[in-house]
């Protein structure tokens, strides 16, 4: 429990220090080029995305759980937290004199990403337990579908705002960095961690082989619904934090679109690969920004912005990765300063040699296998 | 007379219109290391799959240490203390051997999900004692050598190997063992009698496996079971099969 504690401590203070320092910065402008929507587009927006991707990484790549749904969970704590803070939570707050006003809006923030993280837990268990009977495509459909009632869900539930948006939602975020960092390291974290015990093994195990999984003692049922409460619970707390800082939540956040880009990026950066998650989830994110940062193209008399092609240009990454690298950028592995090490010294040497792990052959080192010439003797000896 | 370890009880497995077991009844004794035999489509895996739960029988009773497993899941089968290997090789392939096996000795887990979630003492402890489980198992079997190999960049003998690795792991009183020697050459089959019969001499294993090499069947089994269209035909020392008139027919069929 002390490390535990010790942990958050200096995670919570990185965090803060560097919230701090990019306040200054950015407020300051301290650079031409960090101005408050570079700091939203190429920081803090990366850092939800992270978290959505790695979240989404424990279902669909740890557990092999293929999910098009990550986006309704992101809904449901954005939507449910943020029902809390305005109809509920506000009213505490005008109550509490002026000198208590900060740490009660860090209690109620913190509650409220409480109450998101919960409500999107509780959809993963809903979600969870029907779709154990279904594997491959039919879950991506089931989830699919979910995500997609969860979103017109909200856009007619009047004390939601409907199709207008919910709106006037406390802007308790603040700048962001801080919440939006803990957010994304208590996710890698709590990832890291179920992927280095053995509790790790039983998920990766689902994903290999579900029957073997079952007869080696996995409760597959068990480890497939925790995925999904785990990951949603990951997901609903981002959407909780979107809510907080920006003050109003739109059903169009929510839209399918999120749920590909997700998928997207966990692909690409390798099924059950967290740095991959993390390195996909934020380059996809940077790239889709800088798409907006091209000119206007006309074509065929028309002027497009390149950003209205990012759909085109995910799906394009799909299918490249899909062609040229199937298991995705970190394929199972993990970046650690000692891969990237191995990496560095070996590249001008031979760089054309795969991974030591791949070059293993049966041949080099047993005997060569010896069962066609027996078994011609064993036809001839009768 | 003592109790069985395992006993099935006029068990029905109907698929359908097809009856792959028909009313069998048999009885695995503690320490013994027992064959089930029989033709091709005899129902000697569907009889595995009903033990380890994969499917649940239509009529009948199957009973580990006197408790009923019908209707549990298989994994709780597997914790009670029955372990199995796969006819058509089931391992995780994209994982290590030592992973494999770890998974296997991850049965006797005690510490909780978000205990993990949190790496808490306690998981590292238990990680620790399930890695040095796994270890012990690999060294038995041989196999430390290739521990950090996929299991799918293994040459065929060698993941059966892996496969009872993973199954012993789980610390199981029965072990069953699906065509163990399919695939093998005479000299990997030879080595594999060995050790199936030190499995059960050094470790108290009960073991009843599954066989079409008869050298492995008559080499090392006790008592062999004889399966034909879901019924049990023969049973008894090897010597004993071997010559019975009913067995033989239904290998090669009716005299001419």
């Amino acid at each position: 429990m002390v490390r535990q504690a010790l942990w958050c401590g200096v995670a919570i203070v990185i965090c803060w220090a560097l919230d701090r320092l990019l306040q200054a910065a950015v407020y300051g402008q301290w650079f031409g080029w960090l101005t408050d929507y570079t700091y939203r587009a190429f920081i803090l927006v990366p850092l939800l995305f992270i978290t959505l991707a790695v979240s989404l990484n424990l279902i669909n790549g740890i557990t092999g759980q293929f999910s098009l749904g990550h986006a309704g969970f992101f809904a449901v704590g954005a939507y449910l937290s943020a029902g809390f803070s305005v109809y509920f939570a506000s009213g505490w707050l005008a109550q509490v004199p002026p000198a208590w006003q900060g740490a009660a809006q860090f209690g109620l923030l913190l509650m409220a990403a409480l109450i998101g993280a919960g409500a999107a837990a509780l959809f993963g268990l809903i979600v969870g337990i029907p779709t154990l009977r279904l594997r491959g495509d039919y879950l991506a459909i089931a989830t699919l579908g979910f995500g997609e009632i969860v979103r017109v869900l909200f856009e007619n539930l009047d004390v939601f705002g409907a199709q207008r948006g919910f709106t006037g939602i406390p802007t308790w975020v603040g700048f962001g960095f801080f919440w939006y960092a803990l957010l994304a390291m208590g996710c890698i974290a709590v990832s890291r961690n179920l992927l280095k015990s053995t509790h790790g093994l039983a998920f990766l195990s689902v994903r290999e082989d579900e029957t073997a999984a079952e007869a080696m003692g996995v409760s597959t049922t068990y480890y497939k619904v925790a995925a999904f409460v785990i990951g949603a619970m990951f997901a609903g707390m981002a959407g909780a934090l979107l809510a907080h800082r920006e003050g109003s939540i739109y059903p169009v956040d929510f839209k399918l679109d999120i749920s590909i880009i997700v998928v997207t990026m966990v692909v690409l950066g390798g099924q059950g690969s967290i740095t991959g998650s993390v390195l996909a989830g934020a380059g996809l994110k940077m790239l889709e920004e800088l798409l907006r940062l091209l000119p206007v193209v006309t074509l065929f008399g028309r002027e497009f912005q390149p950003s209205d092609f990012r759909m085109l240009a995910f799906a394009l990454v799909l299918i490249l990765t899909m062609i040229f690298r199937p298991q995705g950028l970190l394929g199972h592995r993990e970046l650690s300063w000692a891969t990237l090490r191995r990496w560095l010294s070996r590249s001008p040497k031979r760089a054309s040699v795969p991974p030591a792990e791949t070059v293993w052959t049966a041949e080099a080192e047993l005997p060569p296998p010896t069962s066609i010439s027996s078994e011609g003797e064993q036809m001839k000896q009768p | 007379m003592k109790t069985p370890l395992l006993q099935l009880q006029q068990v029905t497995m109907r698929f359908g219109g097809l009856i792959a077991v028909r009313s069998l009844s048999l009885e695995v004794y503690s320490g013994e290391l027992v064959g089930l035999i029989g033709p091709n489509g005899a129902g000697k895996t569907t009889v595995f799959n009903v033990i380890t739960g994969i499917y649940r029988p239509t009529e009948g009773d199957i009973r580990f240490q006197g408790r009923s497993l019908v209707g549990l899941k298989p994994h709780q089968i597997t914790r009670l203390g029955i372990a199995r290997t796969f006819q058509n090789i089931r391992l995780f392939r994209g994982l290590t051997v030592l992973e494999n096996v770890r998974i296997g000795a991850f049965v006797r887990h005690r510490t909780r999900l978000w205990q993990a979630a949190l790496r808490f003492k306690a998981v590292e402890k238990e990680d620790s004692e399930l890695e040095a489980r796994a270890r012990h198992w690999l060294k038995v079997l041989e196999l430390s050598e290739v521990a950090d190999v996929r299991a799918s960049a293994l040459p065929y003998g060698l993941q059966r190997r892996v496969e009872i690795a993973r199954a012993l792991a789980t610390q199981p009183q029965l072990i069953l063992l699906d065509e163990p020697a399919a695939g093998m050459n005479p000299n990997e089959s030879e080595e594999l009698m060995h050790l199936i019969r030190r499995l059960r001499d050094e470790f108290g294993v009960t073991i009843l496996l599954i066989e079409h090499d008869m050298r492995v069947v008559m080499g090392i089994c006790e008592r062999v079971l004889v399966l034909d269209y879901g019924e049990l035909i023969a049973e008894g020392p090897p010597e004993a099969i071997r010559n019975d008139p009913r067995v033989i027919e239904a290998y090669l069929g009716e005299p001419v």
